[in-house]
């Protein structure tokens, strides 16, 4: 992500502890880089332009194994930044991913005021969440995209913010808008405005196997789903 | 400003033994972009940078040769979104 500055962002997962053993060693946190238009690392922000953001411990779950994550990076005005990733659920026995949103400061410190410490979680049942984008309306409200998958069923999920951080009451079903498009399959890549209504960029399948289609589907302001489409023909 | 599109794919060996993945790209105002991911250097993966010109190529004026790189993790392998 580049901002209007020139700055450059990148957000990715990294080891949290390149000397640990066994299975400590495949825990995660998510790291934010932040360079100048030269390409070095912008000294103003984080530690020497780094911010490390550990969510979560790591747990094993069956032959994977969950750790914090990120996806997704949106500027916001004066150069603040959301980070849109996943954290392992909080509670015993739990080894699913929830969606987790972040705000930065642009000088990379946490912003307390926003969701509870600079953090917002969305626990979407037992099933691992996919956190993806997020994207900034004109009422600088946040909609953020994503996919839950539960016992093979995949299920594309919206939820919307307000400035502070705080979920949006007037916003789909108790907040959020999980939606089960298809019977099998629906993953959700990215949000966009088409006016006040929202765009989905996806995937999926209507049967338990096989290949996917090429999808889309617009909801109203409101989160309420209002249609779809599916490309099954050939793009190239 | 008119936008000629045309089917030409270049290969960006970030380096030359190794993994390099692309999952991100940005446009700036000046017709320049960028594109985010990973390098593999050792078997310890860089977080990566390139900027390329209106024409596709890398912008040596960026970084190291129009890419920059930073190892977060040192000795590790997992630098893979962005």
């Amino acid at each position: 992500m580049s901002s209007p500055t020139g700055q450059i962002v990148v957000v990715e997962p990294v080891e949290h502890d390149t000397s640990a053993t066994g299975d400590a060693a495949r825990d995660t946190d998510i790291a934010v880089a932040r360079f100048d238009t030269t390409g070095q690392l912008d000294q103003t922000f984080g530690a020497n332009g780094i911010v490390r953001l550990d969510l979560s411990t790591g747990t094993v779950s069956g032959t994977a194994f969950q750790g914090d994550t990120a996806w997704g990076l949106t500027l916001l005005s004066g150069d603040d930044l959301l980070v849109v990733g996943g954290k392992v659920a909080d509670g015993p026995g739990r080894t699913d991913i929830d969606y987790a949103v972040m705000k930065l400061t642009a000088t990379g410190a946490v912003d307390r005021s926003f969701g509870t410490n600079g953090l917002v979680t969305l626990d979407i049942g037992t099933g691992t969440d996919s956190p993806r984008t997020a994207i900034i309306q004109p009422d600088e409200k946040t909609v953020v995209s994503g996919h839950t998958s539960n016992a093979g069923v995949v299920t594309i999920v919206l939820f919307r913010l307000l400035p502070d951080g705080q979920f949006d009451s007037s916003f789909g079903r108790a907040q959020r808008s999980p939606r089960r498009l298809l019977p099998f399959i629906a993953e959700a890549y990215d949000v966009a405005l088409q006016g006040e209504n929202l765009i989905l960029a996806r995937y999926g399948r209507d049967t338990s196997a096989g290949t996917v289609d090429i999808m889309t589907a617009r909801f109203l302001a409101d989160g309420t789903g209002i249609g779809r489409t599916v490309m099954k023909a050939s793009l190239f | 400003m008119a936008l000629t599109l045309k089917r030409e794919i270049r290969s960006l060996p970030l380096s030359t033994e190794e993994t390099d993945c692309f999952f991100a790209v940005a446009s700036t105002t000046s017709e320049r972009y960028y594109a985010a991911g990973f390098t593999t250097i050792g078997d310890d993966t860089h977080m990566a940078v390139a900027r390329f010109g209106s024409t596709g190529d890398l912008d040596t004026s960026f970084g190291s040769n129009g890419i920059a790189t930073v190892n977060v993790a040192v000795g590790a392998v997992k630098q893979w979104n962005s």
